[in-house]
């Protein structure tokens, strides 16, 4: 188990979710309770079906649970409604996703910017942070480029860049390196991994890439919506 | 500020996300505002044309007559000629031109033929912005004065006749002591009007040797007149009143109801063009931005995960639908104008001449775009389109994240 409920940037407790579909009652999450540290590198693994990305869609507000609470940086979000859960988002979490990450119609620098945008950065300040940024990730040169001129990889490097600038206090990483080859993934994997130590982020990512894996310094194990197994590398 | 500014970039980028169906979307609303505008102009110049060749066809803006002439236009009602206080309005500002006339039924007789027809006793000189004389082309010469007796005829009624100009006619008519009324006047001149009735029914001599043939000396079947404004004529006609006490007086609504009636009906039938417009333009409008909204399902539940607010999404798809309204009621816009210009010369009808002579109107319809028409079908078209847009931009904002990402 991980640290204690007190010092967490997520807390869960008997968390529970159950999808009903007309007859068909799928219980995707069975009373889970875990704590996750801040500057944690944390994986979320198991088969297909095992619930990991209902766990990280609860804990991102983008689903409300059946029953239990969720808590970050020790507020509880659970039946909070769409406009807070949306500014609860916007001010504390950054999310990297498989696929579609970017926001087609801005370029890399706007998208980075777009976090900052919403909450109302002014423009030169969120420039300058934006393009920091992408000098950070590596993609200097890429700033007026729209995402359809981008490599997997570098759009990929483009929503870490998006999903830290806005300094969150975890970043939510949904199978990140699934449409990447293993070289890409590996350096995407260096680059958020120097970013969880050099600016403190917490990452929690949901996967079954052996290689993320690896790079996570903790592995919680769901199976049919249950954790299995939880374990800090090192400890 | 910088939240909508951010709303309206992304929204007029996604506009031009799908180049071919923004476009055609957009030259469908351009179209509707093409056709709403360009049939409510033809629809106002239509009835335009028609108000003035009736108001041209004698009628004036308004009339003077005695009690009754209008149920039974025969020698028996007449008004004494203009006098006195009723001269004194008529030549005030309020009336830019009038004149007097005798108008009775009459038969008229060639050496051939013989037909029914409206004998008028005019001042010539007056006549030209009051009648069909003032543009009609004229064969030979025009009635010189009011005394003058010459006859004046339409061309078709020259033709049906068999007579000419020189040639000597015969009116026939009812004189004021009940008697026939009969006297023979040389053609010196034919007519050829716009309208080919007002050739047939109307002939035209000097005001004096028609009260001599009728026996109503000093005195007249109408008076009348134009007024400043044709829509604006009530002051006036009290003013009328109370100078002629005893005349009847009616304004050139009442006295050609055909000409209201069309206005009328076009009026209605312009309100329905807009309609099926609008509909046809809300149904496109709202099929483009569904498709958008289902195909960018997972971009839009992106844009929620960020932190963006489900009114922020209703109002960004507002904002894509206003972009296209704007960029479509422009271009249409630009559209009509151009039609207007190329049009301003008219549109020649004369090959449906038959058909605007049944309307009472010329062959030549000028398009004419009233503010109100302009303003009322650009409001309605961008007012209800903006209005049906709502349903899919609800639809985007009522998108819940984790579905949409699981679902697209």
């Amino acid at each position: 188990m991980g640290t204690g409920h007190n010092e967490a940037a997520v807390a869960v407790e008997r968390l529970s979710k159950v999808f009903q579909d007309g007859d068909v009652r799928v219980q995707a999450l069975k009373e889970i309770t875990l704590a996750i540290a801040p500057a944690s590198f944390a994986s979320i693994c198991g088969p297909s079906g095992s619930g990991k990305t209902t766990l990280l869609n609860l804990i991102g507000g983008l689903d409300q649970p059946t029953t239990g609470s969720i808590r970050i940086g020790g507020r509880a979000i659970e039946g909070l409604g769409q406009r807070e859960l949306a500014e609860m988002r916007l001010r504390h979490v950054g999310f990297i996703f498989q696929a579609y990450n970017l926001i087609p119609v801005l370029s890399a620098l706007e998208n980075v910017a777009f976090v900052m945008e919403l909450q109302g950065v002014g423009l030169r300040e969120r420039v300058e942070r934006a393009q920091a940024m992408l000098r950070d990730v590596g993609l200097e040169g890429m700033a007026k480029r729209r995402p359809g001129e981008l490599s997997g990889g570098q759009q990929q490097r483009v929503a870490v860049a998006r999903a830290i600038v806005s300094e969150p206090d975890i970043v939510l990483a949904d199978e990140p390196t699934a449409n990447l080859d293993s070289r890409t993934a590996e350096s995407l994997l260096e680059l958020m991994q120097r970013m969880n130590e050099e600016r403190q982020v917490t990452f929690i990512f949901s996967t079954h890439d052996d290689l993320v894996m690896r790079y996570a310094r903790r592995l919680i194990r769901l199976h049919d919506g249950e954790v299995e197994t939880d374990e800090e590398k090192g400890s | 500020m910088i939240r909508s500014l951010m709303l309206f970039r992304l929204a007029r980028r996604s506009v031009w996300r799908n180049k071919r169906r923004s476009l055609l979307t957009l030259s469908a609303i351009a179209a509707g505002i093409l056709s709403a505008v360009m049939l409510g102009a033809l629809a106002r110049g239509l009835s335009d044309t028609a108000i003035r060749a009736a108001i041209r066809n004698l009628t004036g803006h308004v009339q003077l007559h005695a009690p009754g002439y209008l149920d039974d236009p025969s020698i028996e009602y007449r008004l004494p000629e203009v006098s006195g206080s009723l001269q004194r309005v008529l030549d005030s500002e309020a009336v830019s031109s009038w004149t007097q006339r005798v108008r009775v039924p009459a038969v008229l007789r060639s050496e051939r033929e013989a037909t029914g027809v409206t004998l008028l006793g005019v001042s010539p000189a007056k006549e030209l912005d009051l009648s069909m004389l003032g543009d009609a082309a004229i064969l030979g010469r025009m009635v010189r004065d009011e005394n003058d007796d010459g006859l004046l005829l339409g061309v078709k009624l020259a033709e049906l006749l068999q007579t000419e100009i020189g040639k000597r006619v015969v009116v026939l008519s009812q004189g004021a002591d009940g008697g026939v009324a009969e006297r023979g006047f040389r053609v010196v001149g034919l007519f050829d009007a716009e309208l080919e009735s007002a050739e047939r029914q109307f002939i035209f001599t000097g005001r004096v040797p028609a009260q001599e043939l009728l026996g109503i000396k000093g005195e007249v079947s109408e008076v009348v007149l134009l007024g400043q404004d044709r829509d604006a004529l009530e002051e006036l006609q009290r003013t009328l009143q109370r100078a002629a006490p005893r005349a009847q007086i009616d304004d050139w609504k009442t006295l050609e109801p055909f000409a209201v009636a069309l206005v009328k009906v076009q009026s209605g039938f312009l309100f329905i063009w807009y309609g099926i417009v609008i509909v046809t333009i809300s149904f496109g409008l709202v099929n483009t931005l569904f498709m958008a909204v289902f195909e960018r399902t997972r971009e839009l539940a992106l844009l929620q995960a960020l932190g963006m607010v489900p009114h922020q999404i209703v109002l960004q798809i507002l904002i894509e639908s206003a972009v296209l309204l704007v960029g479509g009621v422009l271009l249409g816009n630009i559209l009509t104008y151009v039609c207007l210009v190329w049009l301003s010369e008219g549109i020649d009808l004369g090959s449906f001449a038959e058909g605007t002579q049944m309307l009472g109107v010329g062959r030549v319809i000028y398009p004419k775009l009233q503010w109100v028409d302009w303003s009322i079908a650009n409001s309605l078209i961008v007012g209800l389109s903006l209005f049906a847009s709502v349903f899919p931009a609800w639809h985007a904002g009522r998108l819940r994240p984790a579905e949409a990402f699981a679902t697209a």
